[in-house]
């Protein structure tokens, strides 16, 4: 209102000048987006991409104050002038990047002695329906592990570990899907322990910290933005490929009957069944002839685009709608996200809606309150599982089912006059028809999450404040699963259905009170905090099945054939913590940094429940003392902490467990065992300590900067179960031992190659690399499992194939591969390296970002080819070999030997105790199919290197001109071209291999998808 | 205005605060789903969930050579043995809770009795699978002061500790029979609770360890001790017939179905195929139980001439899987009987400790010469009767059967000693665990069939190998066992004490 107050009279009185001005920096590069204001007004304009700038000057105001970031503030007297080049000056302390640390306190980067990076780059674009995916390659030491499946989040290691995520200075109590990235301001990441400490336990191993939007800073005082994407999701990155020669069955030989084992080999079947060559065979939508007896039909590869035909495009919608205002006695914003997903897999579908309504007041200059609430609410009704087995896709149609049928034949999937009762499919016993379980195999989830937070601050004197901040999030889960009559399962081969209920229920709860002080003595400077944290967290959970259904179609618990098995959980803890942290700070150049915190742990026993751990950072802004040429910027900080921790909840208690009951002949019994790890009163918390050193550094007029890291994190002693040998009755105890070291490096470069009046390209890119050693086990242990002390823990052990010194491989009198007796290391799980790299390129006003990432290095089992070569239809099993199998010749022979006499003595850890074996080559042919399965078909043939790299985002924006949207009421607008994931370079694209870390194995997963779209953002 | 504003605000919070917080720490540290003290009923029906080796048709029956799977995905017979699946010290573990808990309750003898002989029962499972186990420092993980790593025992001090607690459970047994009144033993799904029936089976499966140690007859005295148990029935009562049997019985209930039945025969069908060491004995006796166990192979059969044994064709065990399937699929192979195995998902009961089994051991002891005055032809034949009474083979059949020149009890010789374990292991037909192929050890009879789908070198082994874990855990003490058994080697086919 006021704002168009000011526009009338301007307008009407006319009693001003019109100033054009250009705002350039010292190298005369123009100045987007510096402000421009009016002394002792409120008017204020904001320079366009070439730094011009209009402004009204009235009489008697001649001088405008022009500011930017990282540059000093220059007073400028528009009198007799009306158009000026304006050169600002680069402020050398501006550097002074002010970054969130821990418990949300603001610091400004250069005093810090512990490494921080802040995720740059624009999240509400190429987006993704999990907001932490964004953050992939964009932070060196993060590794963000995205899923392949469908609503599900990525798994973050920060140095090798989990991270806690951090809202607002509090510690994430729902889960990530509720983080719309339209209300994040920032993301800073607490890279370890020395970043965390004051997060207590759980920050451990670092954090990455969201703040959320606040208010605005538009300078009318009010902003409504609004932002819409549309991105379709389609064109597999990674999809298993499958030979289309040959149809189900074994050794060639296939007939339906009814499949369910009445034909040869039509229930359960392989892929090693008759070529596809027309000839006339009985499948499962034979013609019936005037006996009843299915009449054969020509066998042909009617499917072999099955899976293509039946995945479906994915829709990615969101929207956000934003209304914030500034004014003079605080703020408030309030924003709704809408995001629909439609997903690849048929009949999937996620809604999420996010409310997020915060608000400052200012109730004095000195006493504040903020208070902000969150709303959510994800309901997806089909959530398609992946796991390997008969509930899968890929186990349906990529691995076990064929070709010779086509899905879309399928797609009215109930048999005529069993509705309701009997699918129709290609086999009757272990597979199920894909749209069957698309449209009847329902699993749903509904996810309602709630978020208050409050924060009163209060400055009590110039030099002491106090706040105290409370939060609580509440999240509510049901999930439900309706499994049809005639869909079959590992376990449920009745084939009659069954229904499921889960509900869980999560209550966090986290309060702080804060007393800072602040003051400065000459050159010195202090800044204290000393605090209390309660913390209580409760968890229910509640499950019941059926087992099998009366009523097809009632999905309703009291639908049970025999009663129902209900399983119930509780669980409750809290934590009590007193923390204090000192800064001292000599002049710009020397800061020193100490916490302590001592926390108190229901769930530890009574006896050590609390304990203390401190950290220590010491940083040196070189730059300020020493004088080197081209160096604009040169610290060095190097800082020690340790972090205690808690063990998980009752795992340290003896007790009965009971197993479910059972029935035997009617009559119900109810076991109970002992817990087979005996508890501790003598458990100390776990502590994790961490050291690092750290160099930063921005060079020729801060066209190019570094930050290089190098830590080792002590993870230990931690608590564990120490192993007994089986034979005491026990598993073992818990302890506190095994410690391990994880040695790493982080290197961040930025650079701008180029930068020229309408040509700036920046870069940044993000490497680091890790490696975990066991060091100490307990006592006089010197492993932990296979592992030795000094070797690194992600070894990676398996049963490999027996072969001769010379490493050719034995097969036995029956020619198929032996197998050793004992396991052997063939690498390691993690990879050697991560990295990120972003470039943004910006020419006036189109923008052009593009970002590559991927990690080198790791080994990992590749489970689908695996299962695809045992099943026959991995493409590489079309040999000509396999011609002769159908024939039923045997032509493949090995390419190994055989142990003609002598033998090899092993103690039972495979050291060789003596070896007297000869050999002769291998003669012996075999079915290439048995050739497939026990050698292609087995862990040791299928260890694949976890190298990969994507192309992870890409976007093109054109923004609209100002002078473009002047006569209308938008503010700002501005078109982006988006693209996520659109090339994924891996040796084997059968497998996506972005969502492992350290896995070993591989489960089942969804094809993975490009993701192309639109995006368009206003501000009015 | 602004202090009071201030305060005001903070009070607010703080009450907030306090609305979810401090519940006294000792009230959160026990776990509310977890017991800390259960009834010895709860923990004996854990317990008795793990007695036994697999089911029928399981791998042991495999192992046993009464049917071969010809998918080599779901598994194959080629006797390429690794590790004992499991270490029962779990199990014992159980034991010795269930005889805590039982402390000071009025039935705490019969649980107590109980006890003794599981714990017998599961050393023995232990022992003659893999040779030394620990037994005199086991189980003491939570004892003061505490052995976490045990030491192993010889097999002999084993097996003399397994016949004491047999003895010390017979003889609390009848103590706690003694005590009219008292409250029953639950959660037993093998006896509900009848001591009297506990007790014939505690001594039946004592006559079982004390046959399988028949090669130490001189050493331990064996054919004393079998001796004893059989002439005194007061005192030692052993198992009347059948109804008397250990058996688990199935029903179409969760985790309790028959391992074949109408929801996996589209799995199992033209995979499982009957055993030719077991089913050619049957066929070359002419055996009633034939037609009631397999179905004749559909490529061979002659709807006229439904009993010719011709279409009765079993696999080898050692046959290679390949060409086995092929042959299945062109029907050349009887499968286990359909309307019996695979209509219902009851199956037949699985019998762990039998009337039969008994008759046969005690028959064995008596051609051996250890029983002073008994008759081996009676016991052989209650033995052959029980079985065919478990299939409910006509009487006609029966008598015929018996009378069958192979049949007929040859005399206290050797032959007459074939003629019992090969009856002993027809009758042990998917039943016992593992019992037919320890006997086969024991005595090789009869011919475990081998071929090219060995993998052991052509032999059948003689045990499994230690647990690695024990090698990660224990490392001293199982190497110390290795090398006083077997030189050092952890072999497969290496003689353990028992069978020297």
């Amino acid at each position: 209102m006021n704002l168009l107050l000011m526009l009338t009279t301007s307008l009407i009185f006319a009693q001003t000048t019109l100033f054009k001005g250009n705002v350039v920096d010292e190298q005369k590069l123009s100045l987007p987006g510096a402000t421009v204001l009016v002394k002792g007004k409120t008017t204020s304009v904001v320079t366009d991409i070439d730094g011009n700038f209009e402004i009204q000057i009235p009489k008697g105001n001649e001088i405008i104050t022009i500011s930017y970031i990282g540059f000093n503030s220059v007073d400028f007297n528009t009198s007799k002038l009306k158009t000026a080049v304006i050169v600002l000056k680069s402020n050398s302390e501006n550097l002074e990047e002010v970054v969130i640390t821990a418990l949300g306190i603001k610091k400004e980067k250069k005093r810090l002695g512990y490494s921080v990076q802040e995720v740059k780059g624009d999240l509400t674009k190429s987006r993704d329906p999990n907001v932490m995916n964004s953050l992939s390659g964009k932070v060196s030491g993060l590794i963000v592990a995205s899923s392949a499946e469908f609503f599900t989040a990525p798994k973050l290691y920060l140095r090798g570990k989990q991270p806690l995520i951090v809202v607002d200075g509090v510690p994430l109590g729902t889960d990530t899907y509720n983080i719309s990235p339209d209300d994040i301001e920032s993301i800073n990441v607490l890279k370890g322990a020395n970043a965390a400490a004051l997060y207590g336990s759980d920050g451990g191993n670092g954090a990455v910290q969201i703040t959320t939007k606040r208010g605005t800073k538009d300078s009318r005082g009010f902003v409504v933005e609004f932002n819409q994407n549309t991105i379709f999701q389609g064109g597999f990155n990674a999809v298993p490929k499958t030979q289309n020669s040959y149809g189900p069955g074994s050794y060639g030989n296939y007939a339906f009957k009814d499949g369910k084992g009445g034909g040869i080999n039509d229930a359960d079947y392989d892929q090693w069944g008759p070529k596809f060559d027309g000839q006339l065979i009985t499948q499962y939508d034979s013609p019936l002839d005037a006996n009843g007896n299915l009449i054969p039909k020509p066998w042909l590869a009617r499917g072999a685009n099955n899976f293509n035909n039946f995945m479906e495009t994915g829709i990615l919608e969101t929207s956000n709608l934003a209304i914030a205002s500034q004014f003079d006695k605080g703020n408030v914003r309030f924003s709704m996200s809408h995001t629909y997903q439609k997903g690849i897999n048929p009949n999937t579908k996620l809604n999420i809606y996010n409310f997020n309504l915060s608000s400052k007041y200012n109730f004095s200059e000195k006493t504040s309150i903020d208070a902000s609430a969150n709303f959510n609410f994800q309901t997806s009704p089909n959530n398609p599982n992946v796991a390997y087995g008969p509930n899968s896709y890929i186990y349906n149609m990529l691995i076990w089912g064929g070709a010779d049928y086509d899905v879309r034949d399928l797609r009215n999937y109930w048999q005529e006059g069993k509705e309701g009762i009997q699918q129709k499919n290609f086999e009757y016993t272990r597979y199920n028809n894909p749209y069957f379980m698309a449209y009847e195999w329902l699993k749903g989830v509904q996810t309602n999450g709630y978020t208050g937070q409050v924060t009163l601050k209060h400055e009590i004197t110039d030099n002491f404040d106090a706040s105290v901040r409370t939060n609580a999030a509440l999240e509510n889960e049901f999930r439900n699963e309706k499994f049809p009559y005639s869909m079959t399962t590992y376990g449920r081969e009745k084939a009659q259905g069954d229904y499921k209920e889960w509900y869980n229920y999560k209550l966090k709860s986290y309060t702080d009170f804060m007393l800072n002080y602040d003051n400065t003595f000459g050159d010195f400077e202090i800044r204290s905090t000393l605090g209390a944290n309660i913390n209580i967290q409760k968890n229910r959970n509640l499950y019941a099945t059926t087992d099998y259904l009366i009523v097809p179609g009632l999905y309703t618990l009291s639908n049970t054939q025999t009663p129902v098995q209900p399983s119930s959980y509780r669980s409750h803890y809290e934590t009590y913590g007193y923390y204090a942290s000192t800064d001292f700070s000599y002049k710009s150049f020397l800061f020193l940094g100490a916490t302590g915190r001592i926390d108190k742990d229901s769930r530890l026993p009574e006896k050590n429940n609390s304990f203390f751990y401190p950290s220590v950072s010491l940083s040196a802004v070189l730059s300020e003392v020493l004088n080197i040429p081209s160096v604009d910027f040169l610290k060095v900080r190097g800082s020690f902490a340790k972090v205690g921790s808690s063990l998980d909840i009752y795992s340290n208690l003896n007790t009965y467990a009971l197993n479910s009951p059972f029935a035997v002949n009617g009559a119900t019994y109810n076991p109970a065992y002992v817990n087979s790890v005996l508890s501790n009163e003598n458990l100390k918390p776990a502590f994790n300590s961490s050291t690092e050193f750290g160099l930063e550094t921005q060079l020729f007029h801060n066209k190019l900067g570094f930050d290089l890291t190098y830590y080792e994190n002590k993870n230990g002693p931690q608590i564990f179960d120490l192993k007994y040998s089986v034979a005491s009755g026990y598993d073992g105890k818990k302890q506190n031992g095994i410690t391990t070291k994880t040695k790493g490096w982080e290197l961040a470069v930025t650079a701008t190659p180029v930068k020229t009046k309408d040509f700036r390209w920046n870069v940044r890119l993000n490497w680091s690399a890790y490696k975990e050693y066991l060091e100490e086990v307990y006592g006089d242990i010197t492993n932990n499992g296979q592992i030795k002390i000094g070797d690194r823990v992600d070894a990676y052990y398996i049963t490999d194939f027996m072969r001769t010194q010379e490493g050719q491989l034995i097969v036995g009198s029956d020619g198929k591969p032996l197998k050793n007796a004992y396991q052997t290391r063939i690498g390691y799980a993690a990879p050697k390296w991560s990295a990120g790299l972003a470039n943004n390129i910006i020419y006036k006003n189109f923008s052009l970002d593009f970002s590559l990432d991927g990690r080198y290095g790791g080994k990992i089992e590749d489970y689908v080819a695996r299962k695809m070569w045992q099943s026959g239809r991995q493409v590489g099993t079309d040999t000509p070999e396999r011609a002769n199998d159908v024939q039923g010749i045997k032509s493949y022979v090995a390419d190994a030997v055989v142990v003609t006499g002598g033998v090899l003595t092993t103690d039972g850890q495979g050291n060789v105790l003596s070896d007297t074996r000869t050999f002769a080559p291998n003669a012996t042919k075999i079915f290439y199919q048995d050739y497939s399965k026990s050698y292609n078909g087995q862990s040791a043939a299928n260890i694949i290197d976890k190298t990969f790299f994507k192309l992870r985002e890409v976007n093109l924006t054109y923004t609209f001109p100002k002078k473009v949207l002047t006569k209308t009421f938008i503010n700002n607008a501005s078109i982006s071209l988006i693209g996520r994931n659109l090339i994924y370079f891996a040796k084997h694209k059968d497998i996506d291999l972005d969502q492992f870390n350290d896995e070993k194995g591989s489960p089942l997963q969804t094809p993975t998808v490009k993701s192309y779209g639109l995006n368009i953002n206003l501000k009015f | 205005m602004k202090t009071y504003n201030f305060k005001k605000g903070l009070t607010l919070l703080m009450a907030s605060v306090l609305l979810f917080s401090c519940t006294p720490f000792d009230s959160l540290t026990d776990d509310p789903n977890k017991a800390t003290s259960v009834p010895p009923s709860m923990l004996l029906s854990e317990v008795l969930n793990n007695v036994g080796d697999g089911g029928p048709w399981s791998s042991a029956q495999r192992d046993n050579q009464f049917w071969v799977i010809s998918f080599d995905y779901y598994g194959n017979q080629d006797y390429n043995w690794g590790a004992i699946n499991s270490y029962k010290y779990n199990t014992l573990a159980n034991v010795v809770a269930m005889e805590k808990e039982a402390q000071g309750l009025d039935n705490q003898d019969k649980y107590e009795a109980l006890g003794k002989f599981f714990k017998a029962y599961f050393y023995d499972y232990m022992t003659k699978r893999v040779g030394d186990i620990p037994l005199s420092e086991s189980l003491k993980a939570d004892a003061s002061p505490a052995i976490t790593k045990p030491k192993y025992d010889s097999q002999k001090e084993v097996y003399l500790a397994i016949l004491d607690l047999l003895e010390a459970a017979n003889d609390q047994i009848t103590k706690a029979k003694a005590k009219v009144g008292n409250s029953a033993i639950l959660g037993d799904f093998f006896f509900n609770g009848d001591l009297d029936k506990w007790q014939r089976t505690i001594n039946s499966f004592h006559l079982r360890v004390l046959i399988n140690l028949s090669k130490k007859n001189t050493e331990l005295g064996i054919a004393s001790k079998f001796n004893t148990i059989i002439s005194n029935p007061a005192k030692y009562p052993l198992l009347r017939g059948i109804e008397d049997n250990m058996v688990r019985h199935f029903a179409d209930e969760q985790g309790n179905r028959y391992s074949l039945n109408p929801s996996n025969y589209g799995f199992n069908r033209n995979r499982n195929i009957m055993g030719a060491t077991y089913l050619n004995l049957l066929k070359n006796n002419n055996d009633p139980r034939i037609y009631i166990v397999a179905d004749p192979a559909p490529f061979y059969f002659k709807a006229n001439d439904p009993k010719n044994l011709n279409a009765y064709v079993a696999a080898n065990t050692g046959d290679d899987q390949g060409q086995m399937q092929t042959d299945s699929d062109a029907g050349k192979y009887s499968y286990p009987n359909e309307s019996r195995y695979y209509s219902n998902f009851k199956g037949e009961p699985y019998i762990q400790i039998g009337y039969s089994e008994q008759e046969f051991t005690i028959a064995e002891a008596i051609n051996r010469g250890w029983v002073n005055g008994g008759n081996a032809e009676i016991h052989y034949l209650n033995a052959i009767k029980a079985s065919m009474a478990f299939y409910a083979v006509a009487q006609d059949d029966i008598d015929s059967f018996l009378l069958k020149p192979n049949v007929t009890y040859k005399g206290n010789t050797t032959a007459g000693l074939n003629q019992i374990l090969t009856q002993k292991y027809i009758a042990f037909f998917n039943n016992s665990g593992r019992e037919s192929y320890f006997n086969y050890r024991r005595t090789g009879i009869p011919a475990f069939n081998v071929g090219p789908a060995n993998n052991n070198g052509g032999k059948i082994p003689n045990r499994w190998k230690y647990p690695v874990s024990e090698f990660e855990n224990n490392s001293s003490h199982v190497k110390a066992a290795l090398s006083s058994q077997f030189g050092g080697s952890d072999d497969i086919n290496a003689a353990m004490w028992m069978i020297k």
